[in-house]
């Protein structure tokens, strides 16, 4: 979605430069929620 | 307070008006003094975003929620870094390309004028009041913490803010937002520091976060899907990201931020910061608490520690039950310790039930407690969760880095305060009085009443604050009118920028259709009120659509 909204608002050139963006802030979230999950059981857990 | 540390906020109070001042140059035209002449790098106008979203309630009250409830508000952010990658291509754009000076400026473009002042309206009224608020909680807690006088402690909070905000214009609001980053930035990590080595020499970090885990402190995600439930993962990844969209899309305090930058790409830059850095930073600001959290099992820790109201409980009568209950807690805190010391030592499961029996036993004395000072002082929400981090600081810190801490906390203030009376100046000149009183006007005299906007709403805010201060409550009322607000404009913008069929008669009814959905759900059923903003957005966009339907469409011009 967010894709074709770049597409929209800045042509495909525009677009294409945000996605490695986009991209390493998915993955940087995704890390940031697995690191949170392990510091929660890691702590947690005896 | 020691005399150094009162020098270090003095020189902080004068040197931030004195830089905020310096920077006011090329604020001689209204564009400079509201928009800096869209010239401002990426990077400061993002640490201008986080420095206004991060205010001392959150320097205060989220070390508070760590030290009582552990990790898990962390999830309130989980929908932020989502929300800038859609807000990046959709209202930066569009906003910036239609060379606004407010979000709401754009809907009268896209709709009519009666949306475009309804939703300034609205504006003006939460963030006039919620800049009260801002105002309003460190200086209650200061006033308490220090003993320092609760009026005085308002003006100095508000009156240095107005003056650099009155003068600077939203220049000296960016780069005095930067350098205040910067001090808050450095108070929490040196909090930080002194917690970890103030733990006995026995007990590691590892050993701290274990007892705190033990306790569900380090727990920080929670997966079950229940909307009564406030935080969970999924109200933070849904509810969390229509509100980020909301503030950081709808909310003219957060927008002036990024108009300011030099392009398109510098605005979309100064968001991604966010994404990147807000949870991390938010975790860390937790840890805080965890830390505080594990600090106190080792030190002499007060039973309550906003003791205001022991003065009321004596005059009730019930001095005796309280001071029953403070002997119950000391031999309870002391028992607490010997078993973390105990898991310390040798962590197995007997040592582990052991130390969280033992933290039951003084949360209980504690909700006594504060049960004892409800019924003293008939307020049904008291707590004393937003005194934990200020009570740290002014008996365990180091002289000097106590300042710095109160430094930060008034740093943390201002730099909400500023941003917020700038864009309520900008709103109230460029939606109400140049589009209703004086559309033919000069820069000159525009830029004049800007000023005085600025300092009439500062002036505002500060005297709602001291009544705000003596009406507890209040502050609950606005952060829920805050929610029944956030999730209908951003339902409004949905439709300007995602429904072309969407017209201005769609977009008015379905926003007051939205407003009146969200306060029926908030009355009506126990939803956590992330979901209130899922629920405004939802109904202002489907009411709106199918108003517009029925309804003429209306000319686009952007």
């Amino acid at each position: 979605m967010a894709l074709s909204l770049a597409k929209e608002v800045d042509g495909d050139r525009g677009a294409r430069r945000l996605v490695p963006l986009f991209v390493a802030i998915v993955i940087v979230e995704i890390l940031t929620i697995a690191g949170l999950y392990w510091f929660g059981r890691y702590f947690g857990s005896a | 307070m020691s005399l150094i540390d009162w020098g270090i906020v003095a020189a902080y109070l004068v040197w931030v008006v004195w830089d905020g001042v310096r920077l006011s140059r090329g604020t001689n035209e209204v564009d400079g003094y509201l928009l800096a002449g869209r010239s401002l790098p990426w990077w400061a106008v993002g640490l201008s975003v986080m420095a206004t979203q991060l205010s001392a309630i959150t320097m205060t009250s989220t070390t508070g929620q760590g030290y009582a409830d552990g990790m898990r508000f962390v999830q309130f952010y989980l929908g932020l870094p989502i929300a800038m990658i859609i807000l990046s291509v959709t209202v930066v754009p569009f906003f910036y390309r239609a060379k606004v000076y407010t979000a709401y400026e754009y809907l009268e473009r896209r709709f009519d004028v009666k949306t475009r002042t309804l939703t300034a309206v609205l504006f003006l009224i939460s963030r006039g009041l919620s800049c009260s608020v801002i105002v309003a909680a460190p200086a209650v807690i200061l006033s308490i913490v220090l003993g320092w006088n609760l009026t005085l402690t308002v003006l100095a909070i508000g009156v240095p803010t107005v003056i650099y905000t009155m003068i600077g214009g939203v220049q000296a609001v960016t780069w005095t937002d930067v350098k205040q980053m910067g001090i808050i930035l450095t108070g929490i990590i040196a909090a930080v520091v002194v917690l970890i080595l103030g733990l006995p020499k026995d007990v590691s970090l590892g050993s701290a976060l274990h007892l705190a885990g033990a306790v569900g402190r380090t727990q920080a995600l929670d997966f079950t899907f229940d909307v009564h439930q406030t935080y969970t993962f999924w109200s933070g990844l849904i509810g969390g990201l229509f509100l980020s969209l909301s503030y950081f899309g709808c909310d003219q305090s957060q927008v002036q931020r990024y108009l300011t930058a030099r392009s398109v790409d510098e605005g979309r830059q100064s968001l991604y910061m966010s994404a990147f850095v807000k949870i991390p930073l938010q975790a860390l600001i937790l840890l805080t608490g965890v830390l505080m959290f594990a600090y106190f099992l080792f030190r002499p820790a007060p039973m309550l520690f906003n003791d205001a109201p022991v003065a009321r409980i004596q005059a009730v009568g019930l001095g005796g039950a309280y001071t029953a209950l403070e002997t119950e807690f000391a031999a309870a805190h002391a028992h607490r310790r010997a078993t973390a010391e105990a898991m310390t030592a040798h962590d197995d499961a007997a040592a582990r039930t052991a130390f969280v029996n033992a933290e039951a036993d003084v949360e209980a004395v504690r909700r006594r407690a504060i049960d004892l000072v409800k019924t003293a002082t008939g307020d049904a929400s008291w707590t004393d969760v937003n005194y934990v981090f200020p009570t740290f600081v002014v008996r365990h810190m180091p002289v000097g880095l106590v300042g710095l801490i109160i430094a930060a906390i008034f740093a943390a203030a201002m730099s909400s305060i500023a941003a917020e009376l700038n864009s309520l100046a900008t709103a109230t000149v460029i939606d109400i009085y140049k589009r209703f009183v004086a559309p033919e006007a000069s820069d000159a005299q525009y830029l004049n009443v800007s000023k005085w906007a600025t300092a009439a709403w500062g002036l505002f805010a500060c005297v709602m604050a001291v009544f705000a201060a003596r009406l507890g409550s209040l502050i609950e009322v606005v952060n829920r009118y805050g929610s029944y607000f956030y999730g209908s404009l951003l339902g409004v913008f949905i439709l300007a920028l995602g429904v072309k069929r969407a017209n201005g008669h769609g977009a008015f009814v379905g926003l007051l259709a939205g407003m009146a959905a969200v306060a029926f759900v908030a009355t009506r059923y126990s939803v956590a009120y992330l979901w209130l903003n899922v629920v405004g957005a939802v109904v202002v966009t489907v009411v709106g659509f199918a108003v517009s339907l029925f309804t003429a469409p209306v000319k686009r011009s952007t």
